[in-house]
């Protein structure tokens, strides 16, 4: 008995050692600010500061969760769907997941419908959605090969891959429940901030964005980008380390919440822009209220070279093409 | 309590705890580590680092006793320092040693006091151009460019890419002093004006879509005659005569096929507040570019990525008749680089006149741009033929393998997480054979000959293999686990099982001691 308890008291503190050095280790993968700042030139000289120009635009909308009760992660979603496409990105050029088992759900009391609002003025569900990745496709191994077109040409279609290139500007949005650093998907596993960093390394390295636009409105939500060291990336979350997003009302006839705090006021603001909107991204970013939200969104701009007053709304929302008219040639 | 073991009992255990140790040893650990280690194939990262050097060397084509093009830049006023001009020079030849042609010209800034050399027709572009502001050059600065061909005639690829920069940047552009040195240092108007061709020249398919607005007076005698079956079999015919057009011109000797359909669709216009209705009203190039959104028709980015490599590259050519109420504006067409082209008609629908507008846009968006020669009495546009562009299109490939294999690379090595198949590394080796064939064959002496079809198609597959490797589906970066949760897994699955080994050999250990005392 006495060899077994000092046996176990070994193995214990083994556990301790690797415990720390393990602790220690992860420590060391944060990049200082030096640091980054380093890395940041070296991307953009070993690209010789050529990332292209802003021609197309495109978007990624994910909702993580699933079940009933998350019916306002769905609700996020379409809005933003319903926006960029009102501000002219086509469905050609918009990725949307989401485990869509709300609309149809015996629960629902307006069957086929989503809204966002307990007015029920907007069926986010109707009219012409096409929705990319449903249900269990909904992964985070899906999400990952998207962003880095990791996919079998062979099997899968266009409308389901994201044909970025250098020119494009991206908006990802994600939305479910967060934690610190990391996202859940559909409760069955979880994509860390540093998968996504890497993700975003990847599409770098690969030409496959010129700007992107990540905004995400999970708890801890600003976790989330921490980790990024890519350049061109402006991030949005919605609440700091150790807090919590809300849902901003439910609707007591569809007995759920419908649409989060950081969502709705996004799209409080983002109704005001048209196509040919001046508003820029500082103007949204100073239209977060932390006592309307009910927590402090963050931003992150150290990796974006551009000042917010100059980017406009549409650089990321809408959508752009470069067009050459043609003259008249001799020849 | 229990007596004393037994000398078999004794023997027994020691067997167990020795055959649990074997078990966990010989097979477990490696079975183990087998199982959790990344498999990540060696690349020949110094390989990729010697076509790198190799391409900023030139590929072997820059020959000095080349034909040089001397160009005079008037300006009025001297305006910079030298300093700032030596800084402005500097500038514009690393632009110029970065460009993807580079290996085709040179652009050297010299002073005007050095005109020991011929002239050449560019002169009178120079001269007969706007004056450059004069917070650009100084006033005794010239620009050489250099030709590495063997041809006596300057070549006709660096006019245009001259003509191009020049043009764009420094003598139609006015910029403040202060931006001076950015405005010069933006090669995106080169590089995106190269990238409009389709780099990889393999195979292009072009869709001609006939888009037909139906409003409220959809009995006018346009729309009629447009939605009559005549007219469309007739915009058929129209569009196949192109695509026999452009497969039988020189564009052949770029392209490995070029395929083709037709389309008709309709746009229907509910109210006088419709998108159509705006963009008649402005026509501006932002307002234009609206109509491709309501259109939602397919558009497939075309430049460095290719997204599925057994697909052609689509080139979507449009024809739309807008609504003929109140059109008044005559015909106009624009391109979109990469996408394809417009053509909205006029107040009477020509066909023969927009087959002839889509034949200039595949041109346009195939090859780089037209570049203007002034021979003193008139300036004329004038496009790269199917070898020179072949030429260009060749160097944009093995820049892309290059830069591709590069980016690999870098990935392979930052993140060590990160699987690497067996397959990547075979298609890399594939990439780097293709791209020594295709600089094998450039540095040949008929290389403007038929045999740039050979340097574009050995050009073409480096990239495409390059593309391939870094885009392998399997190469897939490990999930991050974090430490914390690797131990709540490995700490109850060998727990029970390495706590019991390590007190049963520590004890077979004990007993071996006190056997030897």
């Amino acid at each position: 008995m006495n060899e077994l308890l000092k046996v176990l008291s070994l193995a214990f503190a083994a556990c301790l050692a690797l415990s720390s050095v393990g602790v220690h280790a992860q420590q060391q993968m944060v990049l200082d600010n030096v640091t980054l700042n380093q890395f940041l030139s070296d991307q953009l000289a070993a690209r010789e500061g050529a990332t292209g120009n802003h021609a197309n635009n495109w978007a990624v909308l994910v909702s993580t969760s699933r079940f009933w009760f998350n019916y306002r992660h769905l609700a996020n979603v379409l809005s933003m769907y319903r926006t960029v496409k009102r501000l002219g990105i086509p469905d050609s050029q918009i990725i949307l997941m989401l485990a869509d088992d709300v609309a149809c759900n015996p629960r629902n009391a307006f069957p086929g419908t989503v809204y966002n609002n307990a007015d029920r003025a907007l069926d986010l569900y109707s009219n012409n959605i096409e929705v990319d990745y449903r249900g269990y496709e909904v992964t985070v191994d899906t999400l990952l090969r998207v962003l880095t077109d990791k996919v079998d040409p062979t099997t899968t279609p266009r409308s389901k891959r994201l044909l970025t290139d250098e020119n494009s500007n991206i908006f990802i949005y994600l939305t479910g429940h967060g934690g610190n650093e990391f996202l859940k998907f559909q409760d069955a596993e979880e994509v860390s901030a540093f998968d996504l960093a890497d993700a975003f390394a990847q599409m770098w390295e690969t030409k496959r964005y010129h700007e992107i636009l990540f905004m995400i409105d999970t708890c801890q939500a600003n976790t989330m980008y921490s980790k990024f060291y890519s350049p061109n990336v402006l991030a949005v979350g919605s609440s700091e380390l150790d807090e919590s997003s809300y849902s901003h009302h439910a609707d007591s006839d569809v007995g759920v919440a419908v649409i989060d705090r950081f969502t709705y006021y996004n799209l409080e603001f983002l109704e005001r822009v048209d196509k040919g909107s001046e508003l820029t991204m500082k103007d949204l970013i100073e239209s977060y209220d932390p006592v309307k939200i009910h927590s402090h969104a963050g931003v992150r701009t150290d990796l974006y070279k551009r000042n917010l007053s100059e980017v406009r709304i549409t650089d990321f929302f809408g959508n752009v093409q470069a067009v050459e008219i043609d003259e008249d040639d001799d020849d | 309590m229990l007596g004393p073991e037994s000398a078999e009992a004794l023997v027994l255990r020691r067997k167990v705890v020795l055959s649990f140790w074997a078990v966990f040893v010989i097979l477990g650990l490696p079975l183990w580590i087998h199982t959790t280690t990344i498999h990540r194939a060696p690349l020949p990262l110094s390989a990729v680092k010697v076509l790198d050097d190799e391409l900023k060397d030139g590929l072997g084509l820059h020959r000095d006793d080349g034909p040089r093009l001397r160009v005079s830049i008037e300006v009025k006023e001297s305006c910079l320092v030298r300093t700032t001009t030596d800084e402005i020079r500097q500038e514009l030849e690393r632009l110029v040693r970065s460009d993807v042609a580079s290996p085709l010209f040179r652009l050297e800034l010299v002073h005007r006091q050095e005109s020991s050399l011929p002239r050449y027709g560019l002169d009178c572009i120079a001269s007969n151009s706007t004056p450059l502001p004069k917070t650009t050059m100084s006033d005794g600065d010239e620009i050489t460019v250099y030709i590495p061909t063997n041809n006596s005639s300057p070549g006709i690829i660096a006019t245009g890419l001259y003509d191009a920069f020049m043009a764009d940047y420094l003598f139609f552009n006015k910029h403040d002093l202060g931006s001076n040195i950015q405005a010069v240092s933006d090669t995106t108007g080169i590089v995106s004006t190269m990238h409009r061709g389709a780099t990889y020249a393999d195979a292009i398919h072009l869709s001609f879509t006939l888009l037909i607005a139906l409003d409220s007076s959809s009995t006018s005698t346009r729309t009629v005659e447009a939605l009559s079956p005549t007219f469309q079999s007739e915009w058929r015919a129209h569009a196949e005569n192109v695509w026999n057009t452009l497969r039988s011109s020189e564009l052949s000797r770029y392209l490995t096929s070029v395929t083709f359909d037709t389309d008709v669709g309709f746009q229907y216009i509910t109210d006088g507040n419709s998108e159509w209705a705006r963009v008649e009203q402005d026509a501006s190039p932002d307002r234009l570019s609206i109509l491709l959104d309501t259109w939602d028709l397919q558009p497939v980015t075309l430049l460095t990525t290719t997204p599925n490599s057994s697909a052609p590259k689509v080139l979507q050519f449009v024809y739309f008749l807008p609504p003929e109420s109140g059109n008044t504006k005559p015909s106009f067409s624009f391109t979109i680089a990469n996408w394809g082209g417009v053509v909205i008609a006029g107040e009477s629908p020509d066909l023969v006149a927009a087959m002839r507008t889509f034949k200039k846009q595949v041109y346009k968006l195939m090859s780089p741009v037209a570049f203007t020669v002034n021979d003193g009495t008139k300036s004329r546009k004038v496009r790269p033929r199917a070898h020179e562009f072949a030429r260009i299109a060749t160097i944009m490939n093995l820049q892309g393998t290059v830069e591709t294999l590069s980016a690999l690379s870098r990935l392979v090595t930052s993140l060590q997480e990160m699987a690497v198949p067996s397959k990547v590394r075979e298609l890399v080796d594939n990439a780097i054979t293709e791209w020594h064939a295709a600089v094998t064959n450039i540095q040949q002496p008929d290389i403007d000959t038929l045999s740039e079809n050979r340097v574009l198609r050995h050009a073409a597959a480096a990239a495409h293999y390059a593309r391939q490797a870094i885009f392998d589906k399997d190469m897939m970066l490990n999930m991050f686990v974090p430490f914390e949760h690797k131990i709540a897994v490995y700490l109850p699955l060998l727990g029970p099982v390495i706590v019991p080994l390590i007190a049963g050999l520590r004890r077979i250990i004990i007993e071996a001691r006190r056997k030897e005392k």
